[in-house]
């Protein structure tokens, strides 16, 4: 069976930081069903800067105690080299956390989980492929 | 005693099992290198950032309405990947 998943975006990663307990639920049901999740490292390091201490440490928790989930480093050239790519389309961007997303995801072949589409607009504009976005309400 | 030093009253069972840990550690471990060791590791990061999580985790589990909400989502979510990957 082909293994499935979605790419962590930087809006979900900082719900999971603010225990967001909806969002919380949702993974467990993931690990559950045994749908992956990869969290691309600049991502999550964008994410817990928007965070308190406490809050990252409940992220960091998260990232850990869950079977399903991996994070992705930028740890060899290959890796290097397609966040160079990506990063290239976005010339005027220093949108890290999105250029790392987009990396993870265009390599795995995953569509991106958000919490919200509108983050995404302007890096869609300047990317040459469409992002395959999924977004998850915010109950609230 | 220095001025340094204080005392602190734990029941007989809770001395017992630090000189038990104390004796893990080699002969003349004392109990205040075993407690400063037990403090230490409590301190380091990835066992609070642990703590932290399980303790939500369990909070966010024992909520079944919460879960059975999140397991319908998540349903449709493994839906959609299933057949995204069926098409590829």
């Amino acid at each position: 069976m082909t293994a499935v998943g979605f790419v962590l975006d930087d809006t979900v990663l900082i719900e999971l930081g603010r225990l967001d307990r909806e969002m919380h639920a949702l993974l467990l049901a993931y690990e559950e069903r045994h749908i992956r999740i990869t969290v691309p490292a600049l991502t999550l390091a964008a994410a817990e800067a928007d965070l308190a201490p406490g809050q990252r440490l409940v992220l960091a928790g998260t990232m850990k105690i869950l079977s399903n989930v991996r994070i992705s480093f930028v740890s060899d050239e290959e890796e290097h080299r397609r966040l160079a790519d990506v990063l290239s389309c976005l010339y005027d961007s220093t949108d890290m956390a999105a250029a790392h997303a987009v990396a993870v995801a265009q390599h795995l072949d995953w569509p991106i989980l958000t919490m919200n589409l509108k983050r995404w607009g302007p890096i869609q504009e300047h990317l040459p492929y469409r992002l395959d976005l999924y977004e998850v309400k915010d109950p609230d | 005693m220095t001025a340094d030093v204080t005392t602190i009253k734990v029941h007989r069972s809770t001395r017992d099992r630090l000189s038990a840990i104390a004796d893990t550690f080699g002969r003349g471990t004392t109990l205040d290198q075993v407690l400063n060791d037990l403090v230490k590791r409590y301190e380091t990061d990835e066992v609070r950032a642990r703590q932290a999580a399980e303790q939500l985790h369990a909070e966010v589990r024992a909520d079944s309405a919460l879960m059975n909400r999140a397991g319908a989502h998540a349903d449709a979510h493994l839906a959609y990947l299933t057949e995204r990957a069926a098409h590829q």
